[in-house]
């Protein structure tokens, strides 16, 4: 009853301030990333700075833009690279988790690799896995997937075994089998757990994907930047950091969208229960 | 339902061990109401975490039906102190969580009992929220349905009504009553409220504190059906005094 009486309450919509309160909100930073490139634009013509040692942003934007659709291929062959590396480390990371976080043996038995593995830089392992598994893009995803591993691992197996003591407790009292347990009780409590695990991960699946293309590529953004500047086009080395940058904040946005999107219980979740 | 002689050591943290109960002795009959009063900290939830199964006594022994409870079991059903609710489900799906959980068809007759519960609770018109968005006496009554909506045979209730209103909690011990009468069952209760253990009880049992024990036992000669106007009778108040007089010789004085 109450609840049909408070949906006639008319609430003031704030939805006509909204794009006020953004436009404002982007303003001030907006301001200062403008001024900061009319110092750097001007500083560099002052002094007259040579292109290949600080090119000006006006220089970067020319060259890059000669470097035409090509850049988008680089783009592209990075793209692949990051996500295929990304999925291939969710398919692995989700079992070793769910071993890890069931059996004191099983977590006895892979932690330390996992551990082991993570204090190599994937700069020393990425030549190594090159010379194992070809120049082609296997080694390439295989690198960007090791990277990422460690972090979904580690937070998916903690955020399974979060679960509040009661919640397990009810869950066995009423007797369900330990793969109901998983799927009903102990994944949902993860979500959060995951989550955070999947943010940090996309960020090393980038980098995992950079120092790869550095070894061994003929395409990608890392490649790019690698070759520009052996050929003195620091211009268009800078160009392509830039458009790393942008893909590399367009898929942590997309991971943490789909995170507000499908499971918006899950934030604040981790911190309420503990 | 038998329990004899059972005692229940926690293993702390640093390896020692705390005993929580000591030479516990409760028959209860089939289809008996049974209430447990007891100062705070005593060991009534442990001991209803024994009788379903979560965890098995140290000394004594517990059986139902003639069968030693080793396990949980599917005719048993548990409410926790906590409402303990998924947050990732909304009222009507945590109403059907055992089914669900239990690998059980949801069919419509499920649904239907789930949302007679709840319209008995007062919450069908949230069955679509979630219990984030519920009061802490709503997400209680909530937690209260889906313990019933299996039919159990075994209901074990640990303060069930704690986080609700003097009114509504004996309006909702009435109604636990009723369906009690529809379709009986065996019912161990423990509260704090001893009108409640009264109002409800075939038999009220009193722990001592510390490891605990059931050191008493009184039987409620109340006819029935009760209902809420039971708690005016003279003879009602004198069973809530004698059992108010028990709890508080066995409890210990806390400064
Ligand atoms: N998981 C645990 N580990 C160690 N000791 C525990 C644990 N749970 C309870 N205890 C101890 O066992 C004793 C009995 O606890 P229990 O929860 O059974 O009390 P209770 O009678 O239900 O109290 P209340 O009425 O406050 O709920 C307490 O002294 C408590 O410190
Ligand atoms: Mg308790």
């Amino acid at each position: 009853m109450s609840a049909t009486w408070s949906n006639s309450i008319p609430f003031d919509s704030p939805k006509s301030s909204r794009w006020l309160l953004v436009a404002r909100r982007a303003l001030v930073p907006t301001l200062v990333f403008v001024a900061l490139l009319t110092i750097w634009e001007t500083g560099v013509r002052t002094f007259n700075v040579p292109s290949f040692i600080l090119p000006a942003p006006s220089v970067i934007v020319r060259d890059t833009y000669g470097v035409g659709w090509a850049l988008f291929g680089h783009a592209q062959a990075t793209l692949t690279t990051v996500v295929g590396g990304y999925l291939c480390a969710i398919l692995i990371s989700f079992p070793l988790a769910v071993a890890i976080s069931s059996s004191a043996v099983l977590s006895n038995a892979i932690y330390p690799l996992l551990v082991v593995k993570q204090s190599i830089p994937t700069v020393a392992l990425a030549p190594i896995l090159t010379v194992l598994l070809g120049t082609g893009s296997a080694a390439r995803i295989t690198i960007a997937a090791l990277i990422a591993l460690f972090p979904m691992v580690v937070s998916t197996a903690t955020g399974l075994s979060s679960a509040p003591r009661e919640m397990i407790e009810l869950s066995r009292s009423m007797d369900a089998s330990w793969v109901r347990r998983l799927i009903d009780v102990r994944l949902p409590s993860a979500v959060p757990y995951i989550f955070s695990g999947l943010k940090v991960s996309m960020t090393l699946a980038l980098i995992g994907a950079v120092v790869a293309e550095f070894v061994a590529a003929e395409r990608g953004l890392g490649f790019m930047i690698y070759t520009s500047t052996a050929f003195f086009q620091l211009p268009v080395a800078f160009g392509a950091m830039i458009v790393l940058g942008l893909v590399g904040t367009v898929l942590f946005q997309t991971v943490s969208q789909i995170e507000r999107r499908f499971f918006p219980w899950a934030i604040g979740l981790a911190e309420s229960e503990t | 339902m038998e329990v004899s002689d059972v005692s229940f050591a926690y293993r702390n943290q640093d390896g020692t061990h705390m005993l929580a109960l000591r030479d516990v002795n409760l028959t209860v009959q089939r289809n008996e109401f049974v209430s447990i009063v007891g100062q705070s900290g005593c060991g009534k939830s442990t001991l209803l975490r024994l009788l379903a199964g979560l965890m098995a006594p140290n000394r004594g022994r517990i059986t139902i039906d003639g069968d030693a409870t080793t396990h949980p079991r599917r005719n048993i059903s548990l409410a926790f102190q906590k409402p303990t609710l998924l947050p990732w489900s909304n009222v009507l799906d945590n109403v059907l969580f055992p089914f669900r959980h239990q690998s059980r068809p949801v069919g419509r007759d499920e649904i239907a009992r789930a949302r007679e519960l709840l319209s008995m609770m007062g919450l069908l018109d949230f069955a679509e929220r979630r219990p984030g968005e519920l009061s802490g006496g709503m997400q209680q009554r909530l937690a209260l349905c889906r313990t019933l909506v299996t039919e159990p045979d075994i209901l074990l209730m640990d303060e069930p009504f704690s986080a609700l209103d003097a009114l509504t909690r004996d309006e909702l011990g009435v109604e636990l009553l009723k369906i009690c009468a529809v379709k009986p069952k065996t019912v161990v209760l423990i509260t704090h409220s001893i009108a409640e253990a009264v109002l409800l009880s075939d038999r009220v049992y009193v722990m001592s504190s510390r490891p605990g024990t059931l050191c008493d036992e009184v039987e409620i000669k109340l006819p029935r059906p009760r209902l809420p106007e039971v708690m005016r009778a003279p003879l009602f108040q004198e069973f809530t005094t004698h059992v108010r007089d028990l709890v508080q010789q066995h409890s210990v004085r806390q400064s």
